[in-house]
């Protein structure tokens, strides 16, 4: 396990790759997975919050990648392009997940009851508590990723891309297809959410 | 920059804290910080928060995404999808393209004859796909059984590391999800999903793609485009076909519909180019007649209309129309039931039913995409040659359409197919339509005068064509019958008490995909053309005769 920025790709060993597969060589198809599939399998966790879900997602976007290839241009990076697919299909997994919780719950015989919501809301949580997860971090970093859990979906997204996978702005704004002016102030205010919501945690204060 | 509120400070701080400003940008921000006692502090807050966020911790994917992935990228290129990228580069397909699918096409029939005159199903890749759709223990045949036996082992140990894998990283409860079924499911055409009990519901994110036939009809501009399309959506609808659109909201993920049903495609699913619209549609033969004599009239010229399956490409109404034909096949054994008045009448059906399915009969024919194929292009498919002949030679050089080769040449029979499989075939077919009794009735002829296979199997055809209209009691020429078919449609509807009902699932449909697209750059390209055979001494006849049929 590893933590922290990563480097770059370089964009003309894919192009080079991508060739390939188009030529018919599939194996190169393979290497472009390999490549990627840590990244794009951990941007997928964080927005989704489950790990077992983040595999599924991760093999779907690459799959799908490679059902697009022929339309894929090389405008932008495969880089980019795999994490709009991987983001497109994380963001649609975790709206449509918990359309469904929320629908369980709060369909019973008091829907509008706050009680039925708050039961909801701690189910929810609760779901989206890994034990594999929770394993492998500190108890700061657990109420780091309990506070982006609890972001909402687009600003949860821009933090992912930019302080996870170190994503410029301009790239950002690519894969989210949303303008660079929208991915700075989302950004800030996901920033400043998380930081209220971790602030006891790091100073110490309750 | 000292008029600005705290939130978009906030934003400059940390498009600061991110490199994201310009030089003069960030100079106006450090000054604004170095006077700025609660912008420093949020500065550090942000970059605290961004650090923690970075910091968190990562996995390593598991290796089963790699391999489950390229497993299906390997049986896309291997069975020859039409999601392979390579598959689907630069649209328009060069003449040496065109070149290597008329070799392809020989081939395929050159491995395909021995099934045909044998009692085997053709070793197509959607026999291929079945086989590995099908549960492990059928997978267990003899080697001799599957076309490319290597390709299926590869396939079955791959899938074996896979699970394997999976389970060795304890992520176990996602195996089934990601199983090849489902992905195979995914890409199956519309038949088996039905088969897989998918339902019509699963026709919303069906791909039309993955259908082998599809029907091009090509017009000049989106005004004719959406009239013929209505116009054989009407038609349908006419023909009490079910409208899959309308059934999915209450019938959703329930039982697939008996006998014809059409589906108007999604064009965020179905359609590549915004300037089409596709129909997936299961028709039978009479429904396909009146839709191609719609079609006729609509479309505005024969050659407008383009049947496309695998590697042919089939241009003509007429010849579409017949190659159609090849294409039927009976639908999976879901209720397509009727009344009937007649309790006399409807025992001699029953009895004629159970003869039709009976039990330990050889494997269903109807699949054979060649009769169809050798009838549309004027061929004995007893005739087959890789070698052109002359004639054929210097016909090449005027052809500005993509042909497919001229297939003249030394007969099967005589190059030494076993003969005992044609007479096999015969009987069986003799069987199949006059019952164990039929056997005995045939004369065996001379090789001599032994009607060619298409003849035997056209035959065949119309024969059991003319069962199954005796069997729906839907008078085909007899204007005296029209009434009796009338009411029995209505009673149908009206389900009268005392009624019998009768399994008609046994009757025989296509499924296909009608696309209707606007003539532009790339896809108003003429479909290919398909040249008949130069004929020969035995091909004269055929061909005569198959012109005559020609509009």
């Amino acid at each position: 396990m590893t933590s922290g920025r990563i480097p770059r790709p370089v964009p003309l060993e894919d192009f080079e790759l991508i060739e390939k597969v188009k030529a018919g060589k599939t194996e190169a198809y393979g290497e472009l997975v390999r490549k990627y599939q840590d990244r794009v399998f951990n941007a997928c966790w964080r927005i989704c919050g489950h790990l077992e879900d983040a595999r599924d997602l991760t093999q779907e976007a690459f799959l799908k990648a490679y059902e697009g290839l022929a339309g894929f241009r090389g405008q932008s990076g495969f880089y980019t392009w795999i994490f709009r697919v991987a983001v497109n299909l994380a963001l649609s997994h975790r709206r449509q997940t918990q359309r469904r919780r929320e629908f369980s719950f709060e369909q019973g015989p008091h829907p509008a009851g706050s009680q039925a919501k708050d039961l909801s809301r701690r189910v929810n949580r609760g779901q989206d508590d890994d034990p594999a997860r929770a394993a492998s971090e500190t108890e700061l970093q657990g109420v780091v990723a309990r506070a982006l859990q609890d972001l909402d979906d687009d600003q949860r997204a821009v933090v992912v891309l930019r302080d996870i996978e170190g994503f410029d702005y301009r790239e950002i704004s690519e894969i989210l297809q949303i303008p660079p002016g929208t991915v700075k102030s989302r950004l800030h205010r996901a920033r400043m959410s998380l930081y209220q919501t971790v602030r006891p945690a790091v100073t110490g204060d309750e | 920059m000292s008029d600005i509120n705290r939130e978009e400070l906030g934003e400059w701080l940390s498009s600061y804290l991110d490199g994201e400003l310009n030089r003069e940008q960030e100079e106006l921000i450090e000054r604004r910080l170095r006077e700025d006692e609660s912008a420093r502090r949020l500065l550090e807050e942000l970059r605290r928060t961004a650090d923690l966020v970075s910091s968190l911790p990562r996995h390593r994917a598991p290796t089963s995404i790699s391999e489950d992935a390229m497993l299906h990228v390997e049986r896309s290129e291997l069975l020859g999808e039409p999601d392979a990228p390579q598959e689907r580069l630069g649209g328009r397909r060069s003449p040496i393209f065109a070149l290597v699918s008329m070799a392809a096409a020989i081939c395929l029939l050159a491995i395909g004859l021995p099934f045909l005159i044998g009692d085997r199903e053709p070793d197509t890749p959607l026999r291929q796909e079945r086989l590995a759709l099908a549960p492990e223990k059928s997978t267990d045949i003899e080697a001799g059984e599957l076309g490319d036996v290597k390709m299926v082992s590869r396939l079955k140990d791959r899938r074996e590391t896979s699970r394997t894998r999976r389970e060795r990283t304890g992520i176990a409860s996602t195996a089934a999800k990601s199983d090849e079924r489902s992905s195979l499911l995914a890409t199956a055409d519309i038949g088996r999903k039905f088969g897989a009990g998918l339902g019509a519901a699963s026709v919303r994110t069906h791909a039309f793609a993955n259908e082998t036939v599809r029907l091009k009809v090509t017009v000049q501009n989106e005004v004719q485009r959406d009239a013929v399309t209505e116009r054989l959506t009407a038609y349908l609808a006419e023909r009490h076909a079910v409208n899959l659109s309308d059934k999915m909201p209450d019938d959703a993920g329930k039982a697939a519909p008996a006998g014809s049903f059409y589906y108007p495609g999604d064009p965020s699913t179905n359609f590549t180019e915004t300037n089409q619209r596709q129909i997936l549609m299961r028709a039978s033969r009479r429904e396909l007649d009146g839709m191609m004599d719609e079609l006729a009239r609509v479309a505005p010229a024969s050659d407008s209309v383009a049947l496309v399956a695998g590697p042919f490409s089939i241009r003509g109404l007429e010849r579409a129309r017949t190659a159609l034909y090849g294409f039927e096949e009976p639908v999976p054994a879901v209720a397509t039931r009727r009344i009937v008045g007649d309790r006399r009448e409807a025992e001699a059906i029953e009895r004629d039913e159970a003869a039709w399915a009976s039990p330990g009969q050889p494997p269903a024919r109807k699949d054979d995409l060649f009769d169809g194929l050798f009838e549309a292009i004027g061929l004995d498919p007893k005739i087959l040659s890789l070698a052109p002949t002359r004639e054929s030679d210097a016909d090449t050089a005027d052809a500005e359409t993509q042909e497919l080769p001229d297939l003249t040449g030394t007969a099967i029979a005589d190059a030494g197919e076993p003969e005992t499989r044609m007479a096999e075939q015969a009987a069986w077919e003799d069987m199949r339509i006059h019952g164990k009794e039929g056997k005995r009735k045939r004369s065996a002829p001379a090789p001599a005068e032994r009607p060619s296979l298409v003849d035997r199997r056209k035959k065949a055809l119309d024969e059991s064509w003319r069962r199954r209209d005796k069997l729906a009691n839907v008078p085909e020429s007899t204007a005296e019958e029209a009434p009796t078919y009338r009411a029995e449609t209505e009673a149908r509807d009206a389900r009268p008490a005392g009624g019998l009902v009768v399994d008609r699932s046994t009757e025989p449909y296509v499924t296909l995909v009608v696309q209707v697209i606007v003539a532009g750059p790339d896809n108003g390209k003429p479909a290919p053309a398909v040249r008949r055979a130069k004929p020969t001494s035995g091909a004269k006849d055929k061909k005569r005769g198959s012109s005559q049929d020609e509009r």
